[in-house]
């Protein structure tokens, strides 16, 4: 799905650009779900905007759902293929009403009316909103915004969704039907970028990728990252409380494969 | 500082309560958390504490003894959830200042107090307080804000989500900080979700449900329970649950009332390692091989990948205790609504008239308007408004809210034009006003006035889609003068979007100064000063705001150069030509009207 081959990015910083990542290589494959990490302001967004077109590298090469990123007519077309669900909720919903927010994106793809229609209505199904076609966007809350923002995703077909932090500024309920929502098109083979701060949220992800110092630091499984690596101690991380409890079960002479990541993992312990 | 409360009630207009027959007693120096999902009164609850709602009734004691000099209230201070609401100033220093200001602290006084305040919050002066607050990382904002609520001495300080949104070596900082702000001897109240951080540190622990108090005591005695958090609707913090369970096994004795008593724990008493596999076969082995130092991390193939990460599906496959999702949706599903299955959506009333009937309307009234000078036409145009604002059942407190941010300003202006050194007709204390001056101020308010009132009624009975088609049928002559008609119509259509967004942000700078200085309400909230104070932070959010909006209208793919397929299909029947008959009638009457009088 994506294919970036020592690229570069840079960002603005007031007046002036800088290089905000060097040298980056990432593969990720179809199908798979990927978590990325990094401190506020390391470059994450910056890179994965670059994945739909809307940066484009200054180095390197890149090619996403089979197209060359280099050239400027494939970063229209490859937002067909991967779409972005953003941090904000009240700054993704470009229609007045869930209906015609999901609108939108058909009406750029020139589908016909009424095929269109039925379209909206499926995806509203899809996203839980169904009942809100109608309501006016102002009394969306969080969750329901970033459920109608997943649609929007849903109405262009994309192969892959990038969260960029889409659950931060949600409450636990929110965070949890995202997060949700996420797993099962996933599962029906949805190819998730998943963009995070939240340490319960990296340990349950199957493969993990760490940005940081302008370059990629981390890219793996979370056992390894968690366990093994002292990266989490280097920067700073606090451990979730199943990895503290792992830990303990580490020195204890557990094998690595035993070990908790989640809350859901430590539970099944007992 | 002391705080009791007793049988407060609070109640949004028309609403049932918010908030019920809370009576609490918060002692001196404690730490307490308050949590409860959304829409349990949580939020409520702070303001009422900060003093930034009336309560409808029952009352708020504060007892702070002899020590403080400030009105008890403003004794108060409280740090909302996004710092983007709260920071005013062009300056750190500046924005510190305010509180400081509004308490009258005399200037030379101010730098020290703002650098302390900054020190407890871990910002060093020299290095924060030249620069912009808005150009500050999260969590360095977030400091700001508490370090401006630190800056003016309170003696309660009231936090809403402090950690959310944060990265977890700010949550971590700050949640150092909060301690470090127990022990020095403040009193704190804390709302927040995320309890596996903050119940560890409470003295005390209030649990709110559906706008009373389900809980109110010490953590572990909460811990310990499981049903109390759960009725709640809340997950207990892992220690406890992964305690619990250890406890009905027999590792321990009781359940511990942080992570830390658990690891003890389970150091003297081992977990059993289990006998099969419950992972994989292969993970954990490929997992091992993975663990490479960082940096040289992209040499992988993918088949190494799909091995390793075949995980998928039996992630969190059964991890919702809820019903799944699809179940879930079949049931919030209304069964087959016949309008949403026709082709368009086509709304009863104003809403289903045509977009182009109705913008015909706004053009030609007002044009009309502008043309009006004498009292007369305005009060008809004022009545006829009314009448169909009635008609389009838009609900008084509705047009209110939208109304109220205009009214001050139009108040002011009208006044202003009314001002007359030269031959004054009377005095209003130091002022001399003129009848003429007043006459001719007050007709062109409220040709204003009635001018917003025609775009609200226009916005109010036409959702996006249907404005956006009718202004562009109406513009596409223009595009052969190579004109992007599309650009402007999408441009128009999300602009007046941002109304209800501005109004909603406007509130909260609102509250968030009122936390910071004098609890203005009512019309004093919308003094010039405090108007001047919120311009710049609401331009920012806007011109932000604006950018994200610009950012996902690109992603989804808008081209403006590429056809579209519009969901909303103009169609202009019967009614919609009595309408625009109706609509030039009354026009030209009211021109007619404007002429003669």
């Amino acid at each position: 799905m994506i294919r970036a081959h020592n690229i570069s990015l840079s960002g603005r910083e007031g007046q002036h650009r800088r290089t905000v990542l060097q040298g980056i290589n990432i593969h990720i494959e179809p199908g798979e779900w990927v978590a990325l990490t990094g401190a506020n302001g390391c470059g994450k967004t910056s890179l994965i905007r670059s994945f739909n077109g809307l940066n484009t590298p200054s180095g390197g090469s890149l090619s996403v759902a089979g197209l060359d990123l280099r050239l400027p007519e494939n970063r229209m077309a490859v937002k067909q293929h991967v779409q972005l669900v953003f941090q904000n909720p009240e700054a993704q919903t470009v229609g007045s009403t869930p209906f015609e927010d999901i609108a939108f994106g058909l009406e750029n793809r020139g589908l016909e009316r009424e095929r269109m229609i039925a379209r909206i209505h499926e995806i509203l199904q899809q996203v839980g909103l169904s009942h809100k076609a109608e309501a006016e966007a102002s009394t969306l809350s969080g969750g329901e915004r970033q459920r109608l923002a997943v649609g929007c995703c849903l109405a262009l077909e994309a192969k892959m969704i990038i969260f960029d932090e889409a659950t931060s500024m949600l409450d636990p309920e929110g965070r949890s039907d995202i997060l949700e929502l996420a797993q099962g098109l996933w599962q029906a083979g949805t190819t998730i970028l998943w963009v995070t701060q939240r340490m319960e949220e990296l340990a349950a992800s199957p493969r993990i990728a760490v940005l940081g110092k302008g370059q990629l630091l981390y890219d793996g499984s979370p056992r390894s990252l968690f366990y093994t690596s002292e990266l989490p101690e280097n920067l700073g991380w606090l451990p979730s409380p199943a990895v503290r409890v792992g830990k303990l079960l580490q020195k204890q002479g557990w094998p690595l494969h035993l070990l908790p990541l989640t809350g859901q993992d430590l539970e099944e312990l007992l | 500082m002391r705080i009791r409360t007793e049988h407060l009630f609070f109640c949004y207009e028309g609403g049932r309560p918010a908030v019920q027959d809370i009576s609490l007693d918060i002692p001196t120096g404690t730490l307490t958390v308050l949590c409860g999902v959304n829409g349990s009164g949580k939020s409520t609850l702070l303001r009422l504490l900060a003093d930034l709602a009336q309560p409808s009734s029952g009352q708020i004691l504060y007892d702070h003894g002899k020590k403080t000099d400030y009105k008890t209230a403003e004794a108060v201070s409280m740090v909302f959830q996004q710092p983007e609401t709260q920071l005013f100033a062009g300056t750190v220093h500046k924005d510190i200042e305010y509180g400081l200001m509004e308490r009258g602290v005399s200037k030379e006084k101010r730098t020290e107090i703002i650098a302390g305040a900054l020190a407890k919050t871990g910002l060093a002066y020299d290095e924060f307080a030249g620069r912009s607050p808005f150009l500050l990382s999260g969590g360095e904002k977030r400091r700001v804000c508490i370090a401006g609520a630190l800056a003016v001495q309170p003696g309660l300080l009231i936090l809403d989500e402090p950690t959310a949104g944060l990265d977890p070596q700010a949550a971590q900082a700050l949640l150092e900080m909060v301690q470090q702000l127990r022990s020095s001897g403040l009193t704190l109240i804390i709302g927040t979700h995320d309890l596996d951080s903050f119940l560890p540190v409470a003295d005390k622990v209030i649990v709110m449900k559906q706008g009373a108090i389900h809980y109110n005591g010490p953590a572990p005695a909460l811990t310990a329970d499981p049903g109390l958090l759960a009725d709640a609707g809340l997950t207990p913090p892992v220690y406890a649950s992964m305690g619990r369970r250890a406890v009905q096994h027999g590792l321990l004795e009781a359940v511990p009332d942080n992570l830390e008593e658990l690891l003890i724990g389970l150091e003297k008493h081992p977990l059993p390692m289990p006998q099969t596999d419950r992972w994989p076969a292969g993970t954990g082995a490929s997992a091992r091989s993975s663990a490479m130092s960082p940096g040289n991390q992209n040499t992988k193939t993918s088949e190494q990948h799909s091995a390793e990460y075949s995980l998928k599906g039996t992630w969190k496959r059964d991890h919702s205790p809820r019903s799944s999702r699809t179940e879930r949706v079949q049931t919030i599903i209304r069964p087959g609504n016949p309008r949403l299955e026709q082709n368009t959506p086509r709304r009863p009333g104003w809403q289903g008239l045509d977009p182009r009937a109705k913008w015909l309307g706004m053009i030609l009234g007002s044009l009309v308007l502008l043309g009006m000078n004498t009292l007369l036409p305005l009060l008809l145009t004022a009545g006829l408004l009314a009448g169909l604002a009635a008609s389009a059942r838009i609900s008084w407190r509705r047009a209110f809210r939208f109304f109220r941010p205009f009214l001050l300003m139009f108040l002011f202006l009208w006044l202003l034009s009314g001002l007359s050194w030269s031959s004054p007709d009377f005095a209003l204390g130091p002022l001399s006003l003129s009848y003429a001056g007043l006459v001719r101020g007050g007709i062109n308010v409220l040709r204003f006035l009635l001018l917003i009132a025609l775009g609200f009624l226009f916005t109010e009975t036409t959702t996006g889609a249907p404005l956006r088609e009718g202004l562009e049928w109406g513009i596409a002559p223009l595009r052969t003068l190579g004109i992007r008609t599309r650009n402007w119509s999408l441009a128009v259509s999300v602009t007046l979007q941002f109304v209800p967004w501005i109004l909603g942000k406007l509130a909260q700078l609102q509250l968030a100064l009122g936390s910071r200085g004098r609890r203005a309400r009512g019309v004093a909230r919308w003094s010039p000063r405090q108007i001047a104070l919120i311009i710049v932070p609401l331009l920012i959010l806007v011109l932000g705001m604006g950018d994200e909006l610009a950012t996902a209208v690109e992603s989804r793919g808008y081209d403006p150069a590429k056809q579209r397929t519009p969901v909303y299909q103009l169609r202009w029947s019967r009614r919609d030509t009595l309408a625009a008959l109706g609509i030039l009638a009354v026009a030209a009457m009211l021109w007619w009207v404007a002429r003669i009088s």
